[in-house]
């Protein structure tokens, strides 16, 4: 079979019909549903409303929870002193609401490493992590390991590149996890705006949530077009959630926990939390372009487990072409992307010996 | 941990376990904007802070000044530790950078690390399980800087039924400044203005660059004494807009300082002369305006309260830097109650990349919280004996 036939034949298909190709294990609301809306009235959050700190605490203990924070790094020395001084001298410092909080570096060839040391933070180097898997490059690659080396419960995750953080950016995204049991997995919202030549400029969604996740999700996820911006690199998740989950080690990662973790449990195992503005580097389109294709492989990777494998004899490209023009004369320049996955950790013998789980 | 068995050395060590918080209670306080006259935003979150630590007769008055008070075993003697609230930062959305050795953001000099300090004494003194016998007053106060004129600090002290024994004011810089005595200071601005009415065949189309240019000169002409220590700072000049549009208003800005109030009179008497006498040749309109002034005074080097805090940077190695003051102190001298200014890092002035941009040093900082702490504890000591003002 074509690729393009796929395509074309996936997009015939009612999701709300029980024998679509796309059927999970639960029930699939149509958009706008009363399901549906009633996600979004009741899991959707500001973060002010996890505020007292004190109460997040209590429960923490109650329950007997353990919580860490995992910030992914390469070369962030000009962000990563401030985020790891905020968030550990409120949640560790002022309320030990957090038990770790570590880097999980890609081999940066800045201070990032020195300087997350200086201010107390657990640093580890992504390729020491489990040596015996081997080593890839990518931000996946960190989240991942970070299941391993980290002992919580409940792992946040917040990018290393936040010029204007504040303990709500870990606080609001434990919160619905400590007060909902049925919430497994926490995912970011803000307003974004880009920091441009020290000009602030609001920009709505992302781009490539607006124009390749959000028309992607509207095709095959309907119910997934619920979330704000799917693509937030901050989020809160279970470990007992986050060990059955495969993780692409690159730009797809985000977009695969949404669609691995709704198979599973249902849009009720989401919240999404209002973080008000977070400033951060701007990218380029081209570089927007790259991760757009990592994005698909994950993606369609998904959507052909659910074919029975249908799109393993189809050809998917892994070089993609962009332009560029120098003096008149259009060159493409060819990038290789590969999205490699890596295996659900339950899957990784001493994960589950450190962890003392049973096959 | 009690008084008199919590040494020098035990506060500073815990200082440094501190060091976080008071670098991300800089960060946080630091990146809100707080010119003078707006300070809200930074009275709010302090006030939650205060609030939280559950600080007695913790509020915020009609000026946006907030305080709390520490409250003391005894309680028949009170401290007032102060700190400004406004800076000159008038820009929305501004970040502050941490590096290894320093903090890095537009206009950082000025205040935010003396406010977290200060914020975050209650949970110091919680952690160093410290009780004082004196109530602690911890007020920060708006509306310092500039047309500001200490209105904040004058109207709480003012209102206040407090009377205070001692006080601490905190800045930022420097580390091992140690001010008992405030410098008499005049902070004027003098306008030109260009009137509807200019008679531009008597005085030609010069605008009013020149005049001020030439009171400029005059002022520079006026002889100030070495003894007492008097200087003349000017700060800011601006006029016109373009190349070729002659000039309708122009401002200037400038500080006079004076150990003596007697000098300070004199040279604001010969500057309105000289506006008067430029006015008169120019046809400009010359205001002469004093926004802000404090009176020269203090207490001496010998009262006990610089004593006692210079016996805590002798424990610290700290050398006391003693020089006469700009800082508000003299408010608090006007509302006699005895009073030093204290830092709390120093600042690399290498590292700033323009003239907004500034960066103070981390590694004083743990010292410069233990200076505080310690201060505070032997000027509570001291006030077993009745500590008087000037």
């Amino acid at each position: 079979m074509k690729f393009k036939d796929i395509i074309t034949n996936l997009t015939k298909h009612d999701h709300s019909n029980k024998d679509s190709l796309l059927h999970t294990k639960h029930t699939i609301n149509k958009p706008g549903s009363r399901t549906m809306k009633e996600w979004l009235s009741s899991r959707t959050f500001h973060h002010s409303s996890f505020d007292n700190i004190k109460e997040l605490l209590a429960i923490k203990e109650k329950k007997g929870q353990k919580i860490s924070l995992c910030l992914p790094t390469l070369n962030e020395e000009k962000t990563i002193g401030k985020e790891i001084i905020t968030l550990k001298s409120e949640l560790m410092n002022r309320y030990p609401l957090l038990d770790e909080l570590a880097i999980i570096d890609s081999g940066s060839t800045d201070k990032t490493c020195e300087i997350a040391a200086s201010f107390g933070a657990d640093v580890y180097v992504s390729r020491d992590i489990l040596p015996s898997v081997g080593e890839k490059k990518g931000k996946g690659e960190n989240l991942w390991k970070a299941i391993y080396q980290l002992k919580g419960d409940i792992i946040v995750y917040i990018d290393a590149d936040i010029a204007n953080i504040r303990p709500h950016f870990a606080y609001g995204l434990i919160g619905p996890m400590l007060m909902y049991d049925e919430v497994k997995y926490v995912k970011a919202f803000y307003d974004r705006p880009l920091n441009i030549s020290n000009t602030v400029r609001i920009a709505g969604g992302g781009r490539v949530t607006e124009i390749l996740i959000r028309p992607l999700f509207s095709l095959f996820f309907p119910e997934l077009t619920a979330f704000i911006q799917p693509l937030s690199g901050e989020y809160a998740a279970r470990r007992d959630v986050l060990e059955k989950i495969p993780f692409p080690i690159g730009y797809g990662v985000e977009t695969s926990h949404l669609i691995d973790i709704y198979d599973e449990y249902g849009l009720k195992a989401f919240a999404q939390v209002d973080l008000n503005q977070r400033i951060h580097r701007n990218q380029t389109t081209h570089q927007l372009g790259k991760m757009s294709f990592g994005i698909l492989q994950s993606f369609f990777n998904r959507i052909d487990k659910r074919l029975g494998g249908a799109f393993s004899n189809a050809e998917m490209e892994k070089i993609f072409r962009q332009f560029t023009c120098k003096d008149g004369v259009y060159e493409q320049v060819e990038h290789i992307i590969c999205e490699e996955e890596r295996p659900p950790m339950l899957e990784i013998p001493e994960y589950r010996e450190k962890f003392h789980i049973q096959k | 941990m009690n008084q008199d068995n919590c040494n020098i050395e035990s506060i500073r060590k815990a200082s440094e376990e501190f060091l976080n918080i008071i670098l991300s209670e800089t960060v946080t306080i630091g990146e809100m904007p707080a010119p003078t006259f707006s300070e809200n935003q930074r009275a709010e979150y302090i006030a939650n802070r205060f609030s939280e630590a559950v600080l007695q007769d913790c509020f915020m008055d009609e000026k946006s000044n907030v305080m709390g008070t520490i409250t003391g075993s005894e309680g028949t003697r009170n401290i007032i530790v102060t700190s400004h609230m406004d800076n000159l930062n008038l820009r929305e959305n501004y970040h502050i950078n941490i590096t290894k050795d320093h903090m890095v953001g537009p206009f950082i000099e000025n205040n935010a690390l003396a406010l977290a300090v200060l914020v975050s004494l209650p949970f110091f003194i919680d952690k160093l399980n410290l009780s004082f016998k004196s109530n602690i007053t911890l007020l920060t106060n708006t509306r310092s800087l500039g047309k500001g004129n200490n209105d904040g600090l004058k109207y709480y002290l003012s209102s206040t039924k407090t009377k205070y024994n001692a006080g601490i004011t905190l800045e930022n810089i420097t580390l091992g400044r140690l001010n008992y005595q405030s410098i008499g200071m005049l902070r004027c601005e003098i306008t030109c203005i260009l009137p509807e009415n200019f008679k531009w065949e008597r005085y030609g189309a010069f605008g009013t660059i020149i005049p001020m240019s030439e009171i400029i000169n005059k002022i520079g002409n006026i002889e100030l004494p070495k003894i007492p220590v008097s200087s003349l700072i000017l700060g800011s000049v601006n006029g016109g807009f373009s190349y070729n549009n002659i000039s309708r208003k122009t401002k200037l800005c400038f500080e006079i300082r004076s150990e003596s109030f007697d000098i300070l009179k004199r040279v604001r008497e010969q500057i309105r002369n000289i506006t008067d006498e430029v006015s008169a040749r120019s046809g400009v309109q010359v205001s002469y305006d004093i926004v802000s002034e404090r009176e020269p005074g203090g207490i001496e080097i010998g009262h006990e309260i610089v004593q006692k805090v210079r016996s805590v940077f002798n424990s610290l190695m700290l050398k006391p830097d003693f020089f006469p003051t700009v800082s508000q102190l003299s408010v608090l001298k006007d509302f006699g109650v005895p009073c030093v200014t204290l830092g709390i890092t120093s600042k690399d002035s290498s590292i700033a990349t323009n003239e907004a941009e500034e960066a103070l040093n981390i590694g004083p900082i743990p010292i410069g919280v233990a200076q505080l702490i310690a201060s505070l504890i032997e000027i509570d000591n001291a006030q077993e004996k009745q500590i008087k003002g000037k």
